[in-house]
């Protein structure tokens, strides 16, 4: 009997200690694609030109490089590069907390139709506010924010609502989701703007700066911890509202802080990259698969594998047409559309 | 453990479900509240536990009244084991049993709550299941489970909506001899929804009888084992028996409707 104490115990503790292995070896792939993609792309560029001008922005190395090369690594790729990844974190962070609280594995910004009422207020503000300045990237942010705020807290209403099934809701989202989207085509169209609401449409990580990574990684900092401090929370919510409520659950503040911060999250992310859905559908079904019911691991390991999903997709688009780039988000779509046909016919393996 | 419910009344929308319920509880022991269907008993359990708020009356643990204290303080006094749980997203039994340990944890999982979830799974018998999916357990495993979380939290307080519903002959009288000694052990407080009542009868020092919402008997269990109290809150004829000390009752036949 003594032995088998030892045994529940010490599977535990193998199993979280296996887990984290996991999530270091996607930090170490990521960190390693990272750095593999930067020669790629249109201008093709020579391994030791790349490492030249990488080195050359570090003054005490005393590295010389040609000054396009290092136009090219500086402003084109690498924040491209840690854009894709800090996006890539956001939608996975905003997708793993929404599935959780709405306990839903179908739910996401993008299939709840918040990313791209965020787009829509992103938009607005960007046609009504003349151009993206600094001061009014914020702004954007704000008004996108509020309409995907909005968009979640009809969600949410829906899903209260009696006999609703997680697909229904899904649904709903779906339906508003094509009407942010039709309506922020018709804005573009009539703010004159009609290029740039098609990349908005498709999602496009062109025009990655070191500024709008900033403002992202701003929102990120923010959020984040925050999150963290409801891991537990979230943890509890696995068997339901009641077990969770008796367990010391705040579910009012629980609710509402996570809808807050993920949709903050996801809004400060689609004001840049447009609506790229599926990262967030599907990093965190992966997470959840690899992790299990445990958020302080389930969130580290869906922003990687966010991270890398967009990443590697990215790459791919700006990669395989030659000069011709393929947005990302169609390439996140393609991959994503049999993901959640999955989902969603497998439904009999899980109860609501 | 003294728990006092103070002339508590509730209603869901334009229907009373439970009407002036007044009841005290001591010390520990085991409780049962006992009634037809929809007489209250579920509600009366929340009620206790917070997750329905009174519309008049109070509930005093300790002559603190629940309703200024907030959740963790709660959930380190009561557990609450609800009949059945969903379950979505993949969760290990082990894993389920660390939920019963939140109102302790900040951030980590400590050697000591290991070892609260580690005992409490041999307790109950599942340790060779604590690698296993709650989802993929049976109904009777997963109540079990439930029971299992709501003693890891080791709460002053035990409020169970009818534990042994899912569970086989067996395992019925297991779960209910093992939550008695929890409670003698520590001298705390269970207080569970019953329909079975030889079961009721024999593990509960206390009983509590609904109809309709109100206390229509209290007291141990022969004295509100009767055949009229039988007869009247269930519509049952029904022989009494007492062979073992507490008394059993056999049900005849329903009584014709007037």
């Amino acid at each position: 009997m003594k032995q088998e104490v030892a045994k529940a115990d010490g599977l535990y503790t193998r199993h979280i200690a296996r887990k984290t292995m996991v999530i270091f070896s996607l930090l170490a792939l990521l960190v390693v694609v990272a750095i593999a993609v930067i020669p790629l792309g249109a201008a093709s560029l020579g391994l030791e030109d790349t490492v030249r001008a990488i080195l050359s922005k570090f003054p005490f190395l005393d590295v010389e490089s040609d000054f396009r090369t290092s136009v090219i690594i500086w402003e084109l790729r690498l924040p491209r590069i840690i854009m894709a990844i800090i996006c890539g974190v956001g939608f996975a962070l905003s997708g793993t907390v929404m599935q959780g609280v709405l306990r839903n594995p179908l739910a996401s910004p993008f299939t709840l139709g918040v990313s791209s009422a965020a787009c829509f207020g992103g938009t607005l503000a960007l046609i009504l506010g003349a151009s993206l300045e600094t001061g009014s990237k914020y702004l954007a942010v704000g008004v996108a924010f509020l309409f995907g705020l909005s968009t979640l807290l009809l969600i949410y209403a829906v899903s209260r609502h009696r006999g609703t099934t997680p697909e229904t809701v899904i649904l709903c989202g779906v339906c508003l989701m094509y009407l942010f989207l039709t309506m922020t085509t018709l804005v573009g169209m009539m703010g004159g703007a009609a290029m740039s609401a098609s990349y908005i449409i498709t999602g496009l990580l062109v025009g990655s700066s070191w500024e709008n990574v900033g403002v992202i990684f701003i929102f990120l900092l923010v959020s984040i911890p925050l999150l963290l401090k409801y891991c537990l929370d979230l943890n509890a919510l696995a068997l339901g509202d009641e077990v969770a409520q008796s367990s010391g659950v705040n579910l009012k503040r629980l609710r509402v802080v996570s809808m807050v911060l993920s949709t903050l999250v996801v809004s400060s992310v689609v004001c840049f990259t447009g609506l790229i859905g599926f990262v967030c559908l599907v990093s965190p079904y992966l997470a959840r698969m690899l992790m299990g019911n445990d958020y302080r691991l389930i969130f580290p390991c869906a922003a990687i594998i966010g991270a890398l999903f967009l990443l590697g997709t990215d790459t791919l688009g700006r990669t395989i047409g030659g000069a011709f780039e393929i947005p990302v988000g169609l390439l996140t779509t393609l991959i994503g559309i049999p993901f959640l046909l999955y989902l969603a016919l497998r439904r009999g393996q899980y109860e609501a | 453990m003294k728990l006092d419910i103070k002339g508590v009344c509730f209603s869901y929308g334009s229907r009373p479900a439970l009407k002036d319920v007044t009841m005290n509880m001591e010390k520990g022991g085991m409780v049962s509240i006992i009634g037809p269907n929809g007489s209250g008993k579920t509600t009366l359990l929340k009620c206790m536990d917070k997750m329905l708020k009174p519309e008049r009356g109070s509930i005093l643990i300790e002559d603190k009244d629940i309703a200024k204290m907030g959740t963790m303080e709660m959930a380190r006094l009561l557990g609450y084991v609800p009949q059945s749980a969903g379950n979505v997203f993949p969760c290990t039994v082990f894993e389920a049993l660390l939920i019963g340990r939140r109102p302790h944890l900040s951030w980590g999982v400590g050697e000591k709550d290991r070892k609260i979830v580690t005992q409490i799974l041999e307790l109950m018998g599942l340790e060779d299941m604590a690698m296993r999916m709650f989802g993929e357990l049976s109904g009777g495993e997963r109540q079990k489970v439930l029971i299992a979380r709501a003693l890891a939290q080791e709460p002053e307080v035990l409020l169970l909506d009818e534990p042994t519903s899912n569970l086989d002959l067996r395992h019925q009288l297991g779960v209910l001899g093992l939550l008695a000694d929890v409670v003698e052990k520590r001298g705390i407080l269970a207080i569970m929804a019953m329909h079975d009542l030889n079961l009721a009868s024999r593990f509960s020092q206390q009983m509590v009888v609904l109809r309709k919402g109100e206390v229509y008997a209290a007291g141990e269990p022969k004295s509100v084992l009767t055949p009229e109290n039988i007869r009247l809150v269930y519509g049952v004829e029904a022989i009494v028996g007492n062979n073992s000390g507490a008394p059993h009752i056999i049900p005849l036949r329903p009584v014709e409707e007037e």
